[in-house]
């Protein structure tokens, strides 16, 4: 009996050992400096002329053709970020301009120079929280992965929900639902050492299934010659929405003036 | 004052290149089918985001200075191509290619900004 207990005991605390080793042997990959789009701002990297139209269901490839209508117009409709309201999940990662990523153990962190934006991406084993507040960039949590099992995590799979919406996957009036049940999957690789590839999956009720595109981004080694610019959206916006009607802001002139032709000039009423 | 003149053409290859510079939001409402080349003065340079601006006197062909808001590509794509907000200054008369307003109106989005001999911009040249 004293001799089983001991043996028990000396396996148990061998694979404690064993599984310590394990966590505290894998290393976490360093993704530092900047990374810059490859490829189109369409939400398919390549462009649609190539990649094929978005599969959209019936009710939103309808709801694409009047926003387009509506825009050979002059009407700015179905591209939310026009009024500055941020691009949120997916349409983030196209980053029109660079962004950095940091890696720590408990979280991922992707801080975007376009509407100086940050994700935070829960690495800590943690489960989905029982209510999740909607916000543009979802709520995401991520989880690393050895696939060439050489003791260096090489890959951060990302699911994101909880997204807040009215969101577009770009600016060529692709929206999503408005029931904003959005779920957004990723896969971060690292090809090499220029390259960072995102596997992006797109769940959403205005698509017929989900959808699938690569995104790649290229890499300018952390240094004194990384440029990083602040981007204030409501800084200089001249694009404003009243009701449905859209108007340029002549700020030198003080007044709103049509997007359109028909639609009426807004000036200031003056007090004599 | 020098007589500004406003004449129309056709300018693709320089309105593709700004579309290319454009991820903040659509360019739907600008005319792209028919852009103008706008020669005039500079009243401000506005080196701001989400876009830059030029705001712009052009005189008109009746004569009539009428002073046009143009919006640009933002601040992170120019400051990486040398443009600061000192690039432009009141006064400076310079050629600029601009995409108007469906509407009419006197706003526009532009490109290729040009000295008035026709030459580039140069937005690192000392003031």
């Amino acid at each position: 009996m004293r001799f089983t207990l001991r043996y028990i005991f000396i396996v148990f605390a061998a694979l404690s050992v064993s599984s310590c080793t394990q966590e505290t042997t894998m290393t976490y990959p360093d993704w530092s400096g900047q990374w810059t789009r490859i490829g189109s701002l369409n939400w398919e990297p390549e462009g649609y002329a190539v990649a094929g139209e978005p599969p959209l269901t019936p009710e939103y490839q309808a709801k694409r053709e009047e926003f387009q209508r509506l825009r050979d117009l002059g009407v700015l409709v179905g591209d939310p970020p026009a009024t500055c309201l941020p691009p949120g999940m997916p349409r983030l990662m196209t980053m029109s301009f660079p962004f950095e990523m940091l890696v720590t153990p408990a979280s991922a962190y992707i801080l975007a120079d376009w509407d100086s934006a940050v994700r935070r991406i829960y690495t800590d084993g943690r489960d989905w929280p029982a209510y999740m507040l909607p916000e543009f960039n979802g709520y995401s949590i991520g989880q690393w992965h050895d696939e060439n099992n050489d003791g260096i995590y090489d890959m951060l799979s990302v699911e994101t929900r909880s997204i807040k919406g009215p969101r577009s996957f770009d600016s060529s009036a692709v929206v999503l639902h408005d029931n904003n049940e959005t779920i957004v999957l990723e896969e971060f690789r690292r090809l090499d050492d220029n390259t960072l590839e995102n596997t992006i999956t797109t769940i959403d009720d205005a698509l017929t299934g989900p959808w699938t595109v690569k995104r790649s981004y290229s890499h300018t080694p952390p240094s004194d010659e990384v440029i990083w610019v602040e981007y204030v959206c409501a800084e200089n916006n001249r694009h404003i929405k009243l009701g449905d009607e859209w108007y340029f802001l002549n700020s030198e002139e003080g007044t709103l003036d049509p997007t359109r032709q028909g639609q009426p000039r807004l000036i200031q009423e003056l007090d004599n | 004052m020098k007589r500004f003149t406003l004449f129309i053409i056709l300018f693709l290859p320089a309105m593709m290149l700004a579309r290319s510079s454009y991820g903040h939001h659509s360019t739907a409402i600008y005319d792209s089918d028919n852009p103008v080349e706008l020669q005039g003065r500079v009243v401000e340079w506005q080196f701001t985001n989400p876009h830059t601006f030029v705001i712009l006197a052009v005189e008109d062909e009746s004569g009539e200075e009428v002073v046009w808001s143009l919006e640009g590509s933002n601040t992170s794509l120019m400051f990486r191509r040398g443009w600061t907000p000192d690039s432009l200054q009141a006064g400076d008369e310079i050629i600029i290619t601009v995409r108007p307003l469906h509407s009419g109106a006197p706003g526009g989005n532009y490109s290729n900004i040009r000295n008035l001999d026709g030459t580039p911009f140069d937005p690192k040249a000392k003031r």
